[in-house]
């Protein structure tokens, strides 16, 4: 029996060399284990540097009128809140400046729109002189101008109540609410918060060149993301890409930067790591035929968990490979073995 | 002076009875003290230099690290060899000096010389001088076992809690530790969170490094005290190192587990050992060069066991080798043998002399000799062991010669005198032999001293043998001038003692037959002529081996695989294999393998080299008569697996092979040149040959060539814009994929590495080409980019493993030989090599392993034994002042040794170097006997008579004398033909040669050379 192994194994050697099949009958007592092989649409890539954040301009952005001495925030950094929904208290003398401001400024709105208004029936009766009228007009469009400005933010104003040096503001629509939470002093200009509406959270990724065109999904903590655009501009050695918007099942941070597991396009297949060997400078694996084992070169592309993601040019979804013993088959392709 | 020396002896009896019991006491003392081993020891003065260069292939180490350093090592003086071998991450140097050359002053050369190169390495080379050992020191192996404990507990208990004890054991040079997983406190940076500080890998080292450490400060003073300043920041925990602060900044205050995951891993293993079939952890005990092995072996059970009382429960350790059951079994042989000789030969003497009380006077010199060269061993610094023992035995049969002399004369004298005292008749009797006693012992030393002029291994095996039948002579010589005279004088009576009738009879027969002799000598003649010409068609015909090979009890069976093997595929065909055998071959008691290489790197084997060691059942549990057959057995079961290459051997005899050629088997072809490919070509064309030729088994060419490799070329452009090197780029790759030792944690005695390496997690380490490819790299100006951007990788192929010898590439291909004898071997793969294999020019090939030994040896004692001869002639000559008489005794010898040759060849075995002892033994034996012959011829000279009749009753006067010496050596030697036990097989050619050669040197002795003295005094006197 040994012998007619070996008479095989020289039979067979010569053919193998040129990729054809090694007999079972060759391999004597090697534990022989097969796993079939799946088929796979994606291949997961090294991880990148992912950022959850949203694009440019697609905040809302509420900027402070006045500086404050002191701002209350009455929600969680990052946490989610409902328009009209209170998120910060304003205090300081400046408050009840502003509002004492804001009230002169209705009034003299109030007062320059009445004068507007009378001034325009004069105007047309050619009873005003051109100047006047073109003065009063400016004058009445930069105070609207201003009013309307404070009254957008007074429209973010609670009804101060008894206290009038604080004010508490609500916010403007339902979304993730972000601001610095950081900073030493309240600046008139400076951004109170923003809010980012529930569709615009989103990741962004720092991917490879090269790669880039076959995205397709990102793997994020456990949850996957589909990738909705690919920029046109590199940053470097790498494009940036965005996801979709996260959903609400995936528990992402504002603003964090992660370790994201790229999902690339490609019609591959899951073969275990063990049942890869090399041969002829090619990586090969070992396909379960009659009697025989055929040698199939495969592209390593990536590990896929244990197991590794191919591409072959046969097809080799649902065929059994060999998963054990692979390199006692390669020492008998290298001739180890025998006498 | 012998007459005043056996004076002195008689007029001083009690003297010399109380310095005789002193002499066995303190020989009894030397006994229980003599180092007890195998074999001598048998290494060269060698001095191993072991280096490893993490993550350097074989042939950027042997340009960078080894070439340099064997060019220093050449210019040392006295070395007689330089030999390395360079694999991937390690080199392994080794430099034999000539023998005598002290070991100390060796290593102290190599050890400057290797100083002076490794300070100037551009990079990091770990290792040094090996522990001072030989290839045999690898005298006891264990593993661990507790179901409970992991391999990497088990790992630390070998490594910190039972290496340490150990070491501490007298002659214990080191403990190597095999298997298993090395803990580290593994750090995996995140390159996302690196970057996004800022902070390089180096950044992230310094700080862990030196934040790592206690500082000494120095002292103030307080009052009229001092107190010591220090700094201390050492950690001693995974969290306290997870608490290192590593940057302090903008971003805010992050500690080592905010960049990275900080967790237990192990260091990249190099190798594994499985016991049945499980992955397992190893303990290998190496002695100390020139240690006493019993008494190692001994101390490292004891603290054994007083370790294992402190072990977690359920720790055993199960010793698989223990050099100890061989020396014990094998010296056991040997010593039973020597029991029974002595005993066969006391009867013998019973027996031819008639008288129970001269036999035991002529014992008493058996143990008194034996344990006066054990006096003199110890003195002279042997050791007990196989071949210096068969030394012993060898000389049994020879020792009773001289005492016999001076006893059968006293017997005579005290026949002849019954009126004299009987003090003075034993004193004349004692005197007149004397001489001829000084004379046949100076003659069988001269004969055994073409021993002492053997060199290289067969001389460090059998020198002992010569010395110790030196000794055995020499102090038989002095006890029968002293204490013989002594105990005869207060022993034997002086009643007739007369001669036992067998051999009166004998004596009858034995006259009748040689008077028709010397009538018609010519059948006789033609005979022994014919007899002659037969053992010479024999000895051409006999095959030739160095030893024969000693069963040491256990079988290695080494695998070697593709070479490109992993560890973890190389370990689980070692289960398969260990399971096959298990279950196939019930002998088998267990099975430790053991891939790759060692923690020392003493002996650095690639993945894809397994040793399989066989724990043995007792023979008497076998289902087959021999090992060879049980052998067939495991050869049966390892043809079940293909893909392998198989080659048998054992312990000791891998380490001899290895030590006398740098690897295993019985022959090795070694092709020598500079180009690795064209070595390698050549080593394929010569496998490929070898199995033509008759008695080629486990051919294996070292495989040299397969390496692959993938090259990262760093694209410079890019790379000087964003500051990256090539060391930085391979440093931070080393850490992702091999990992790199950065600090160490301290806990107690146990020191756990610090690395740099990706996580446990199978994701984090680089899986095919692409995924390393894709890799981010963060860049030392903080940019990450992906390890394909800044370099472009490629393949190359190179060597896995170089050899060098005396600075030439070598490659090397090994054949074991069955079933037929090593020289013939070698002479025929010769022919068929020369005819089969062109070599190019530059390119030479060259023979070696045991057989060299064999031929060597050969060589020797063709060039010594003549002188001998001569020697030995000038000495006849002076005894008989004839030149004819002395060319009588000498022409004796021929016909001893074709007695010799003839039971060889009957018996099976081969011409070895124990046979080429035995044939040497017969020489003295022959030209002793045709001494005793012969002066007594000339003695009966003078007597009126015819020349035939005076021959006659002078050669039937010394037929009990020569019975005796041949029947006393033979039965001497009957223990060891038929011993069977493990040792014996060394010593068995020995014994056969001289059992059959005294049976032809009897005959020659007692027919021949009364014929050739016939022949010269009929042509001296008409």
């Amino acid at each position: 029996m040994k012998q007619l192994q070996w008479m095989l194994l020289a039979w067979c050697l010569p053919a193998v060399s040129f990729g054809a099949d090694v007999p079972l009958a060759a391999l004597g007592d090697l534990q022989l284990d097969y796993t079939a092989v799946q088929e796979i649409a994606e291949v997961p890539g090294p991880a990148v540097r992912a950022q959850v954040t949203h694009r440019t301009g697609s905040q809302y952005s509420i900027q402070l009128p006045r500086d404050v001495r002191r701002a209350h925030y009455l929600v969680r950094n990052g946490g989610q809140v409902v328009a009209g929904q209170p998120f910060v208290v304003l205090e300081g003398p400046e408050i009840h400046h502003f509002l004492l401001e804001f009230d002169a400024m209705e009034r003299r709105y109030r007062s320059a729109e009445a004068r507007y208004r009378r001034s325009r029936a004069s105007y047309e009766q050619k009873a005003l002189a051109e100047e006047q009228w073109v003065a009063i007009v400016d004058n009445y469009l930069a105070l609207q101008l201003e009013y309307e400005h404070m009254r957008h933010f007074m429209e973010l104003v609670d009804p101060p109540q008894d206290d009038v040096e604080s004010i508490t503001l609500h916010a403007p629509i339902t979304g993730y609410i972000e601001f610095e939470s950081r900073q030493m002093a309240l600046i008139e200009g400076d951004e109170v918060a923003s809010f980012l509406a529930p569709g615009e959270l989103r990741a962004q990724l720092l991917v490879p060149v090269q790669d880039a065109d076959r995205l397709t999904g990102v793997q994020l903590e456990g949850c996957r993301l589909d990738v909705e655009e690919l920029e046109g501009v590199a940053r470097g050695f790498s494009l940036v890409a965005w996801s979709e918007a996260v959903t609400g099942a995936c528990r992402l941070q504002l603003n964090s930067v992660l370790s994201a597991t790229p999902l690339y396009r490609h019609e591959a297949y899951r073969v275990p790591r063990s049942a890869v060997f090399t041969w002829a400078e090619q990586a090969h694996v070992l396909l379960r035929g009659d009697g025989s084992l055929q040698l199939v070169p495969v592209v390593l592309l990536q590990p896929v968990g244990e197991d590794y993601a191919v591409t072959s040019e046969i097809d080799l979804a649902g065929r059994a490979v060999l998963s054990s013993s692979v390199s006692a088959v390669q020492g008998v392709l290298l001739g180890l073995g025998g006498e | 002076m012998l007459k005043q020396l056996v004076r002195f002896s008689l007029t001083q009896r009690l003297f010399v009875c109380v310095a005789a019991l002193a002499l066995a006491g303190l020989g009894l003392r030397a006994w229980l003290a003599l180092p007890i081993d195998a074999y001598p020891d048998i290494a060269p003065t060698q001095v191993k230099v072991i280096l490893k260069v993490p993550g350097m292939t074989a042939e950027e180490i042997e340009q960078r690290v080894t070439y340099p350093l064997e060019t220093e090592l050449l210019g040392i003086p006295r070395q007689s060899m330089l030999r390395s071998t360079t694999k991937y991450a390690i080199t392994d140097i080794t430099l034999d000096f000539v023998d005598g050359t002290d070991i100390y002053w060796a290593r102290q050369q190599v050890n400057e010389r290797l100083a002076g190169i490794l300070d100037g390495l551009p990079f990091p080379v770990e290792g040094g001088l090996a522990p001072m050992s030989t290839p045999l020191s690898e005298m006891f192996m264990f593993t661990i076992e507790n179901p409970r404990l992991s391999l990497q507990d088990k790992r630390q208990l070998l490594e910190w809690e039972i290496r340490p004890a150990l070491r501490t054991v007298a002659g214990v040079a080191d403990v190597n530790v095999l298997g298993g997983y090395a803990r580290t406190y593994q750090v995996t940076p995140h390159p996302v969170v690196l970057s996004e500080l800022g902070l390089g890998i180096d950044a992230l080292e310094a700080s862990i490094v030196e934040q790592n450490l206690n500082a000494g400060v120095g002292r103030i003073l307080l009052g009229n005290d001092v107190l010591v300043v220090r700094v201390e920041g050492q950690v001693h925990s995974l969290e306290a190192l997870q608490d290192i602060v590593v940057y302090s900044g903008p971003a805010g205050v992050y500690r080592l587990r905010d960049v990275a995951d900080v967790e237990i891993g192990h260091l990249a293993r190099y190798g594994a050992v499985t016991r049945n079939g499980e992955e397992a952890v190893q303990g290998l005990v190496i002695a100390l060069r020139d240690s006493n092995t019993g008494a190692v072996v001994d101390g490292v059970k004891a603290r054994l066991a007083d370790l294992e009382k402190t072990l977690p429960a359920g720790t055993e350790i199960n010793v698989f080798y223990d050099r100890a059951r061989l020396i014990s079994t094998a010296i056991g042989t040997i010593s039973s043998a020597l029991f029974q000789a002595i005993l066969l030969v006391v009867a013998v003497l019973t027996v031819f002399l008639g008288n129970l009380r001269a036999a035991l006077v002529v014992s008493i010199s058996l143990p008194l000799a034996a344990l006066a060269t054990f006096l003199l061993m110890s003195g002279t610094g042997l050791t007990a062991n196989l071949m210096s023992l068969g030394g012993l035995v060898i000389a049994i049969g020879m020792l009773v010669d001289s005492s016999v002399v001076v006893v059968e004369n006293t017997l005579s004298r005290l026949d002849n005198n019954p009126g004299l005292p009987r003090l003075h008749v034993v004193y004349r009797a004692a005197q007149e032999v004397a001489l001829p006693v000084v004379a046949g012992t100076l003659i069988v030393i001269i004969v055994f001293s073409p021993l002492l002029t053997l060199s290289g291994l067969e001389g460090k095996l059998f020198t002992p043998v010569a010395l110790t039948i030196v000794y055995a002579m020499l102090a038989a010589l002095v006890l029968s001038l002293t204490l013989i005279p002594v105990v005869a004088s207060l022993m034997l009576g002086t009643h007739k003692a007369g001669m036992p009738r067998f051999m009166l009879r004998l004596q009858a027969a034995y006259v009748v037959a040689l008077e028709r002799v010397l009538r018609r000598p010519r059948g006789l003649l033609l005979g022994i002529g014919a007899l002659l010409a037969v053992s010479v068609v024999f000895l051409l015909l006999m095959g030739k081996t160095f030893m024969p090979v000693l069963d040491e009890g256990d079988l290695i069976v080494q695998l070697e695989k593709s070479p490109s093997i992993s560890l973890q595929a190389s370990v689980e065909l070692d289960r398969q294999v260990g399971a096959a055998l298990l279950a196939g071959v019930p002998e088998i008691r267990q099975i430790v393998t053991r891939t790759g290489s060692d923690e020392l790197g003493l002996d650095p084997m690639g993945l894809n080299e397994t040793d399989v060691f066989m724990e043995l059942a007792p023979t008497d549990e076998w289902r087959f008569a021999s090992k060879t057959v049980l052998e067939a057995a495991v050869r049966e079961v390892l043809e079940g697996f293909p893909g392998m290459n198989v080659g048998f051997t054992q312990p000791i005899q891998m380490r001899v092979s290895e030590m006398l050629t740098g690897s295993t088997g019985d022959v090795t072809v070694k092709v020598y040149g500079e180009d690795l490919v064209r070595i390698a070509a050549l080593m394929h064309d010569i496998a490929r040959v070898i199995p033509r030729v008759q008695g080629a088994v486990d051919v294996q060419a070292s495989v040299t060539e397969g390496g692959k490799f993938l090259n990262l070329e760093v694209k410079p452009e890019l790379a000087s814009a964003h500051g990256l090197t090539v060391e930085g780029l391979s440093g931070y790759l080393r850490s992702q994929i091999e990992g790199a030792v950065i600090s160490e944690v301290r806990q107690g005695n146990r020191r756990i590495p610090v690395t740099l390496a990706a996580g446990s997690q199978s994701v984090a380490v680089p899986a095919t080409v692409a995924d390393l490819a894709a890799r981010s790299v963060a860049l030392p100006d903080g940019s990450l980019a992906t390890l394909g951007d800044v370099a472009s990788l490629s393949y190359a192929e190179g060597p896995l493993l170089i050899e060098r010898e005396r600075g030439s590439r070598f490659g090397v291909v090994t054949v074991n030989v069955e079933g037929r004898d090593v020289v013939g071997f070698v002479e025929e793969l010769r022919e068929v090599l020369s005819r089969e294999v062109a070599l190019p020019a530059g390119y030479r090939l060259e023979y070696g392993g045991e057989f060299e030994n064999q031929q060597r040896a050969t060589h020797n004692l063709l060039l010594v034994v003549p002188v001998a001869l001569v020697l030995i002639l000038l000495i006849l000559f002076a005894t008989f002042g004839s030149m004819a008489l002395a060319g009588i005794i000498l022409g004796n010898i021929p016909f001893a040794l074709m007695g010799g040759v003839i039971s060889l060849y009957i018996s099976g075995e081969y011409l070895s170097v124990p046979a080429s002892v035995g044939l040497i033994a017969l020489l003295g034996v022959a030209v002793l006997n045709g001494v005793v012959m012969v002066s007594h011829f000339q003695q009966q000279a003078h007597l009126p008579g015819a020349l035939p009749a005076r021959i006659c009753a002078g050669a039937s006067q010394r037929l009990r004398p020569v019975l005796m010496t041949a029947t006393t050596a033979i039965f001497g030697l009957l223990p060891l033909v038929f011993a069977t036990g493990p040792g014996a097989e060394v010593q068995r050619p020995l014994a056969i040669v001289v059992v059959g050669g005294l049976l032809t040197s009897t005959v020659t002795t007692l027919f021949l050379v009364p014929v050739l003295y016939q022949y010269r005094e009929k042509l001296v006197h008409g």
